[in-house]
Order: C-alpha cells, then structure tokens, then sequence
C-alpha cells in the first residue's frame, strides 16, 4: 500500500513530496484542481474538512496539514533517506522553531504574494498591488533575520539540511520563478547561497521534473 | 536550573509555553518583556528573538523560541514526567501536529484579530471596524462547526487524551470567550462546549489563569 497525495500541482502537497523522496518513500498523486473548486467537492472535505491541500492517505489512515504530515514522515521513517529531524532533541527543538518560523513569518507574506500575483487573474480577480508591495516588504525584512541567521549557520536549524530548509522549497520556487523576484533573494547574500544548496537537492530537482 | 521564560504571563503565547511547563511539573521563572511598552522591538531584545517576538525560553544554555516549537521541545523532552501530551502512536502525534497545525493556520488569526478589534483598540481610544468583526466572527463560526464535528467523535481534538493539540487553543479561547464576549461562539456547539469545559478546567490552566488575570 502506497501513500496518497493529494494535489501535486501545488506548493504545499510538494512540500510533502520532497519530504517523501528524501525519505525514500514510494507514493502516488491524485489531482485536485483548485480552479475548478475541486477542493470545495463534498468527497475533497470529507478528507480535509477545512478544503485546504494537501491531504494524505496511507492505509486507513488520512492526515492533513503538510507540516504535519512531514514531521510525520521524518519520523516514522527516521531509519531510512536523509535525516531531517537533527540528531538530539534540542537540534529537533530548533527544526520545530525554524519550520514554526517559515509557517508564521516567511509563510503569510510570501502566500499573499502567490496568491495576488499567480492566482488572481485566474480566479477573475483584480491583483492587488498595494498588498503585494507590503507583503513584499514583510518578506524583506524576514528574509533579513534569514541573512543573519544563515551567516552564522549553513541550514536554519544548525550546520544540517533538516524539515525547517525543505519546508521553504516550494513557495520559494514560486518567488524565484513566476513570480520573477529571484533579486529577494540574490540581493541577500548567504540567503543566496543556502537557496542554491536546498534547490539543486536531487529530491527537489525531481519534485520540478515530476510536476 | 530553572527554565525562564521570556514574555508576560497576560499574553497569548507565553500562555501557551506556561500552560505546558505546569502541566508537564517543569519549574520555570517569568522574565516579564514588557509589549505595551515596546520592550519586544528593542535591539536588546531582537539578540533573543530577531522578530521581535514574545515567548522565548533560555534552559541554561539551550535557547529556543515560537510558542509551538517550545511546546513539542518540553512534551517530548519530558515525555516521562506528567500527562502524556504527545500521543502513544505515532499516528496520534500526527494527528496531535495536525490538529496543532490547524489551530496556528485556521484559528489563530481569526482569534487574534477579533481580539485586536474588539479588545486592544477600544482600550488604545481607536475604534475598531464593525464590518470586519462581522467578517471575522462568520470565518470563525465556520471553522467552529468543523471542530463540533470533530469533537462529536472524539473526546479531545487528537483522539481520546489531553494533548499538546487541546491546550494551545486555551489562551486565544479564553481572550474570545471573557475579554472579547464571544462566549456564544464556544457555548452554542454542544460538543465544543463539553471540550472547553474539560480543557479549560484542568488545574495546570486554572493555576495559570490565576497568575494572569
């Protein structure tokens, strides 16, 4: 029995399914198409009450949430692929800090920011631009505490790839990519370099070939 | 050594770490950080916390800070020591970050901006924006009668035990229910009702909400 991801074309379900090819854990995706309102259907929320992306299934047992679900992953899977949770329990104290950090500080400015400049238009909606420019301002002065950090620490949490690094892949992608505002983060110059390191990971290489 | 705890014992997310360390019998001292006073925006204070942030905690040498991060450290670092608030399978701490994941991305938010409008800018002398308390307080009632559903089935939020999941809704719960007088929110869903009523009568939040308030 295979793992189930629901939403590939996403960012947030590619935050687990770099998770689950760093662990080497064999899976399969199922699309759900956010244009059309799929994860509005009564089938979708039956999974995930809340109609966000992703939701898993592996067995008999579903789960959402993707920062849930790689803490989960990373754990059960501790023997196997790439450690991602530190060795001791204070490095996993600052994995939870650093993702607890991406979740509510890198995370809310950088989310706006997709969803203005990648998904407005394609919901009919007007791009709002004063939002995107001060969002981009929360993201600046986040992604300085970021520059500090990373020039005393080659990954968030320590001198190790863990959970905190991965979780920052996909929404990231999206800055540096589509969203055409790779200067964020070549402007910054260990934010540059730790970018470089964490992106050219065969794992996320895979996830951008896949989907 | 004693775990300090960087922040006010009023504030939400020094709540959350405090309603943790007394439930797990951890002894702790409050450092207070003055936010009314700004004390959090201080260059002092950023060398602690570079986003200016309150709770941190300083366990001699070891420093760690988000509520949430501090939380999972001290349930897991004393998971022999008080209740059990992780779960016993790893599928039950799954559903215990699910659930905490929830709480931080569907609940928080709504909660704390409620708060902000009907609390904190009333006492500042601003006036808050009607229509955006409505607002908020519809996206709150929905998410509401997700978690009634829930809790129809199960007793606490990640299965039949207390856990780290339950107690980090207490301080935005107890802010919504008194200060802001949206009580009818928790009270008009019967199973909610019954779970704030066990969560919030636990002596490990009782002590901590006669500390405080």
């Amino acid at each position: 029995m295979v793992v189930k991801v629901y939403g590939p074309a996403y960012a947030s379900p590619k935050r687990v399914i770099v998770c689950l090819i760093e662990k080497q854990i064999e899976f399969e995706t199922a699309p759900v198409d956010l244009i059309k309102g799929e994860h509005r259907n009564p089938e979708y929320l039956k999974l995930q009450p809340f109609g966000a992306l992703p939701v898993i299934q592996d067995g008999d047992f579903t789960l959402y949430e993707s920062r849930a679900i790689i803490r989960y992953y990373a754990e059960k899977y501790r023997s196997q692929g790439t450690e991602l949770l530190g060795k001791t329990t204070e490095e996993r104290g600052l994995v939870e800090q650093w993702l607890e950090v991406e979740a509510h500080n890198y995370h809310p400015p950088i989310y706006e920011m997709t969803v203005q400049l990648l998904f407005a238009s394609k919901l009919g909606l007007s791009v709002d631009e004063k939002l995107v420019k001060k969002s981009e301002e929360k993201l600046g002065k986040v992604l300085d505490v970021y520059e500090e950090r990373l020039s005393k620490s080659k990954y968030l949490a320590g001198d190790f790839f863990s959970l905190a690094d991965l979780s920052h892949l996909p929404f990231t992608q999206y800055l540096v990519g589509p969203m055409e505002k790779e200067y964020m983060i070549r402007d910054r110059k260990h934010v540059s370099a730790w970018w470089d390191d964490i992106s050219n990971r065969p794992s996320w290489k895979k996830v951008l070939e896949l989907y | 050594m004693v775990v300090k705890v960087y922040g006010s014992v009023k504030a939400a997310c020094p709540q959350r770490v405090l309603a943790c360390l007394l439930e797990k019998g951890v002894e702790f001292e409050i450092v207070q950080v003055d936010l009314d006073e700004g004390e959090h925006k201080r260059p002092e204070f950023l060398l602690r916390q570079p986003f200016g942030q309150v709770p941190v905690i300083e366990d001699g040498d070891f420093k760690l800070f988000e509520s949430r991060a501090i939380i999972r450290y001290y349930a897991a670092k004393y998971v022999n020591q008080g209740p059990n608030l992780l779960g016993n399978t790893l599928e039950e701490k799954a559903l215990v970050d699910q659930w905490l994941e929830v709480e931080a991305h569907n609940l928080n938010d709504l909660a704390f901006n409620l708060v902000l409008q009907l609390v904190i800018l009333p006492r500042m002398g601003q006036r808050s924006d009607t229509a955006l308390v409505h607002n908020l307080e519809q996206k709150l009632e929905a998410v509401l009668n997700i978690y009634e559903q829930r809790l129809s089935k199960s007793n606490y939020l990640a299965g039949d035990s207390f856990t780290l999941a339950d107690l980090s809704h207490l301080p935005a719960l107890r802010y919504l229910m008194n200060e802001a007088g949206m009580a009818h929110l928790v009270t008009q869903r019967k199973h909610v009702n019954a779970w704030w009523d066990k969560i919030s009568s636990r002596p490990a939040w009782k002590k901590l909400a006669s500390l405080a308030h």
